[in-house]
């Protein structure tokens, strides 16, 4: 374990003149579930987007299991094994529960020049998917995702991700726009996923659903990461907190009280 | 925390009751309104029912029904494209030209379907890389390829002659007495590229591209390559339909097709197909045409004067968007009384 599964190494990314990313060193080892956190701004989604090989990065390595490499596009990333669950544009939703499983990675029927897709072997893949993401209801797999709830639809996200055998999944609010129970039930997937392996990169508002499901914690503020090595179990929720905004006690009273009028 | 434990979490969270009601096709419309109209223009003209007739209305149908075609795979992935008629008009003048200059008919043609393939993908090259909707693009497009179908056919019709008639005879035939062959070409053809849009990997990308092009892009599929070949089948179809009509009609005149782009959007959005995409259904657009040419024959039949073609064929249009409108409130009305999420 002495390389962790993916480095990302002084990682520069600017817009023009705003830097979005200055110098961000990031990492996340193998079967590890790492939260990201930082405020509106902070930098948290373009450092996700820059791994996943949807914005290209400025300057900087990226490197998997020691190893450099250059993620020129989505599918680059996810030829490396990074999945990335985005949280309004992870599935169609006019399309089936199994056209999602495999959107972009359809079977072919042989003989391939037809171009045929096996949608036979799609459904049973989905259907015992479905089951072990414990939607255990009898959903047909050929359901639209448009009639499943958002619970379900995480699910679905995450159940793809898993079957495709990658090494890292990155979860991008994925407890957004969901009620308790159904948020108890995407927590529980990611601990899933971890226990079959996968490494997970979890970003959450919430900074509580971050403690209860990740083991470090990594905070970034103004495009860098402040820390890295937080871990859940010895710290509250006030401490991290306070490094998010990068205030001590006493400023963020202030700031509160300062606030409280204009409510 | 295992695995049985996240199931009752989520139960409870939507009601299914989607997925056991019948779902019904989307060209159920299209088909109701085909039988309504059918009967009733049997009833007020029995002669109108007589096979022959039926069949001819068939091969009118064709050559627009083409288009429509293309347009449905273009329209699903949240495309449309403008200069599909002005496309085939120009196919058919280059196949007709070269036909003039001594060329082979059945070459000749092939270059017809081959240059509105080109004319697709000029279309789709444009959009993608200049970053624009093809609505804008082909607008563009429209008017630079009818104006050089103007200036190659010098704005008169273009007649090939015919020493080989084997292309013309075949194509302006009729297969056991009374099938016309360009009616067999449209629904041979309409029944194939509804199986490529439902059962290939292609056509569910269309859809996948159309429906949500940003969760497409992310699950790895090339988008811009996928509308550039929707845009391309669509000029190809086109191009086939222009080498068609040649050899139907032995020329191809200024004005031909004219209204063949609106008819092609109309028909697929009356046969199923969304104009916001992910939606398509090829054979509900055949069957959309059919619907176009059976008002259209039935304004000649009871003696409207043909120059309200035009209209009727806008109202149509009008009246397609309208009822595909309701359908998606209606739908939406639906989804939110069985709990579903609106969202989609």
């Amino acid at each position: 374990m002495a390389e962790p599964l993916i480095r990302m190494q002084n990682i520069r990314k600017s817009y023009g003149r705003v830097q979005a990313l200055v110098d961000a060193n990031f990492h996340v080892n193998e079967k590890e579930i790492v939260g990201l956190l930082g405020d509106n701004g902070a930098g948290k989604s373009t450092l996700i987007k820059v791994l996943s090989g949807a914005v290209p990065l400025t300057n900087g390595d990226i490197f998997i299991r020691g190893k450099k490499v250059t993620l020129r596009s989505t599918s680059d990333a996810i030829a490396h094994g990074i999945e990335t669950i985005y949280q309004d544009s992870a599935l169609v939703t006019q399309l089936s529960i199994a056209r999602n499983l495999f959107l972009g990675r359809e079977p072919i029927k042989p003989p391939r020049f037809l171009n045929r897709m096996d949608q036979e072997a799609m459904n049973t893949v989905a259907r015992d998917l479905l089951k072990e993401v414990g939607i255990s209801k009898n959903i047909p797999p050929t359901t639209p995702i448009g009639s499943l709830s958002g619970g379900e639809r995480q699910a679905v996200a995450i159940a793809r991700a898993m079957h495709f055998d990658s090494d890292l999944i990155i979860l991008d609010e994925p407890t957004n726009n969901l009620g308790v129970a159904e948020t108890q039930g995407v927590l529980s997937f990611v601990r899933n996923a971890r226990d079959s392996g996968h490494s997970c990169i979890f970003i959450a508002h919430n900074i509580h659903h971050v403690f209860q499901v990740v083991d470090r914690i990594v905070v970034m503020r103004r495009g860098k990461v402040v820390a890295d090595d937080i871990d859940p179990k010895k710290t509250t929720v006030s401490e991290v907190e306070r490094i998010i905004t990068g205030m001590s006690d006493k400023e963020i009273r202030d700031a509160v009280a300062d606030g409280k009028p204009a409510h | 925390m295992t695995k049985t434990d996240a199931a009752p979490s989520l139960a409870g969270s939507a009601s299914h009751q989607t997925g056991h009601r019948i779902r019904l096709p989307a060209e159920t419309g299209a088909v109701i309104a085909l039988a309504i109209l059918v009967a009733m223009l049997g009833w007020l003209s029995p002669s109108f029912l007589e096979p022959a007739n039926l069949l001819s209305m068939l091969g009118q149908a064709a050559l627009p029904g083409l288009l429509a075609i293309g347009m449905v795979f273009v329209l699903a992935a949240r495309q449309i494209d403008l200069s599909a008629g002005a496309a085939f008009h120009l196919s058919a003048t280059f196949a007709a030209l070269l036909m003039v200059d001594g060329m082979d008919p059945w070459p000749a043609a092939l270059a017809g379907v081959a240059a509105g393939a080109c004319l697709g993908l000029i279309n789709g090259l444009l959009a993608i890389t200049l970053r624009l909707p093809a609505l804008v693009v082909t607008l563009g497009t429209w008017w630079m390829i009818q104006g050089l179908s103007l200036v190659a056919g010098k704005g008169q019709a273009v007649v090939p002659p015919k020493a080989d008639g084997n292309f013309f005879a075949g194509l302006s035939g009729k297969a056991f007495v009374i099938v016309p062959v360009v009616a067999i070409v449209f629904v041979a053809l309409a029944l194939v590229m509804h199986v490529v849009l439902h059962r290939t990997r292609f056509g569910y990308r269309v859809q996948a591209v159309g429906s949500n092009p940003q969760a497409a892009d992310y699950a790895g599929i090339p988008t811009g390559t996928v509308r550039l070949l929707t845009l391309m089948l669509m000029g190809a179809m086109a191009g086939l339909a222009g080498v068609i009509h040649v050899g139907a009609h032995g020329t191809i005149a200024p004005g031909d097709g004219s209204t063949f782009t609106l008819l092609a959007i109309a028909a697929a959005i009356i046969g199923g197909t969304a104009l916001s995409g992910g939606r398509g259904s090829v054979v509900g657009a055949a069957i959309g045409m059919l619907i176009l040419q059976l008002i259209l024959s039935a304004m000649a039949l009871f003696g409207v004067d043909p120059v309200w073609n035009s209209f009727a064929t806008g109202a149509l249009l009008v009246l397609a968007l309208a009822v595909d409108r309701l359908g998606r409130w209606w739908r939406n009305r639906d989804g939110a009384r069985t709990g579903d999420n609106p969202v989609g």
